[in-house]
């Protein structure tokens, strides 16, 4: 007796979409909605776990692609964020659009459904140990290895989904690593029996002594619960887990009776965008081709957005015949216009806020305003915020360095 | 020499995998591992795991200015 995944090795595929995560899920929907014939490998068990993710999204990323929202995964609706700088001084940003803390472990599996509806076939606890090309540079197959032993999977087109880990892009011959000064290192507690106002609103805290460079973060999911996590830059002098452990000591209001039902981390690519998404029979999308939002470090809308453009492509492809990379191009190059250029302009904003210490925190959180906060986290308008900091030389000499320079 | 992660504390975040320049650690189910040739010893890894897990460490077929390193390494505590 043949077992459905091990049938599904002996196949040929049209795509081979490697990550089962989000942007995995709509890359495989979309392609197998075109009539492609399409297989999802992840080395997990399990779609969804272990979550990596402090789990926030706006509502706008699920209408981007298509998606739609339920309770049942996504937990907690949110209205806006509060920030709070060094001097603990508190600024609510509100939002007209609401956003969610999802719940993974659940979502995910609906996204495998939907994936697999749309025909797409999945197989999991499969790891990806290379890429076969044939002469002329075109990738022939994948090789795996699982509980079948090592195999050589057909397809003639790849997409590599399999976030910031990824070595399917460098199994084809793109070096994706990231440098330590462009990676935060992530670490999260999910907690109960908190004590916190306003669940309708995620909780941001800065400040170069709790947290170098990135920022401390409470994303609620219910009145008592939440994701109490930490973004740090990857060359800190102290873990991430230290810094985290460290604030919520320093914070007993909020953690006192407070337990830890689950733990996590994770590499948060906050550097620029890959510049080599594609080459030939071959697309890379999300955290795996570094397309996360510097400032907070959300990916998964960037992910599932790159994935259904990478889709799109691999439908035109294959009804043009032609899997190049100058086809393939076309892909980069809509991806660069919708989302790549934003993203490199909140890299310099992100760049900026790293050169300031606390004082010079404090004096930039009493001159923004919510909108203000909103324009930076989005990368616009960067000229007239470079304004801002006229009467303040330092601060305009590090700007002119960073969100004032093309 | 090389890198160990300690599985008491790893989470199998594969964080190490992302940084790791030369492509020389792999998560394998829960466990990470370290391809031992392959890895320079540049410490990003070590650096950037987030529960502090990941340690340098003596491979058996370390070359003397491997071990030499190492030896440096520790006394300027970095390993």
């Amino acid at each position: 007796m043949t077992s459905i995944d091990e049938k599904l090795m002996k196949e040929e595929w049209d795509v081979i979409v490697v990550g089962a995560g989000p942007g995995g899920n709509i890359a495989a929907r979309d392609c197998a909605k075109s009539g492609l014939k399409t297989l999802v490998i992840d080395k997990r068990q399990e779609l969804g776990t272990p979550v990596r993710c402090g789990e926030g999204l706006a509502e706008g990323w699920f209408k981007m692609v298509g998606l739609p929202t339920d309770p049942k995964y996504c937990v907690q609706e949110i209205w806006g964020a509060a920030m709070y700088m060094p001097n603990e001084k508190q600024t609510i940003v509100s939002v007209e659009q609401r956003g969610f803390v999802l719940e993974r472990k659940i979502w995910e599996k609906e996204l495998g459904k939907i994936g697999s509806r749309a025909g797409a076939k999945y197989l999991l606890k499969t790891m990806v140990i290379d890429v076969i090309k044939d002469e002329n540079g075109y990738p022939t197959g994948v090789k795996i290895r699982n509980h079948y032993g090592d195999h050589v999977i057909k397809c003639k087109l790849i997409i590599a989904v399999d976030g910031v880990d990824s070595q399917t892009a460098r199994f084809y011959g793109i070096n994706s690593f990231n440098p330590l000064n462009e990676v935060d290192s992530g670490y999260q507690y999910n907690m109960a029996n908190l004590k916190f106002e306003r669940p309708d609103l995620i909780h941001l805290w800065l400040g170069n002594e709790i947290c170098p460079r990135g920022y401390i973060w409470l994303f609620p999911k219910g009145d008592d619960v939440a994701n109490v996590g930490i973004g740090v830059i990857g060359s800190s002098e102290k873990t991430a887990k230290q810094y985290l452990d460290d604030w919520i000591e320093a914070h007993p209001a909020i953690f006192k009776d407070a337990t830890i039902i689950e733990e996590n981390c994770g590499c948060i690519p906050v550097g620029k965008p890959m510049d080599k998404l594609y080459d030939n029979g071959f697309m890379i999308c999300g955290d795996a081709g570094h397309m996360v939002n510097p400032i907070h470090g959300g990916g998964i809308g960037e992910s599932m957005v790159a994935a259904q453009l990478a889709a799109k492509t691999a439908k035109e492809a294959f009804e043009a015949g032609d899997l190049s990379k100058d086809f393939l191009k076309r892909y980069s190059d809509q991806w660069w216009e919708l989302r790549g250029n934003q993203l490199v302009n909140i890299w310099k904003v992100r760049r900026f806020f790293e050169k300031l210490n606390d004082d010079d925190l404090n004096f930039v959180g009493e001159m923004l305003t919510p909108q203000t906060i909103l324009d930076f986290s989005e990368g616009k308008k960067l000229k007239t915020l470079g304004k801002m900091f006229i009467k303040r030389p330092k601060l305009l000499a590090i700007a002119a360095k960073t969100i004032l320079k093309d | 020499m090389s890198v160990r992660a300690d599985r008491k504390k790893c989470l199998s975040c594969a964080g190490c995998v992302a940084v790791c320049p030369v492509n020389a650690l792999t998560l394998n189910g829960q466990r990470i591992e370290a391809d031992d040739p392959t890895c320079t010893n540049c410490n990003a890894c070590v650096l950037f795991c987030p529960v502090g897990c990941l340690k340098i460490v003596e491979t058996p077929n370390d070359s003397s200015a491997a071990k030499a390193a190492l030896i440096r390494l520790k006394a300027d505590g970095k390993v």
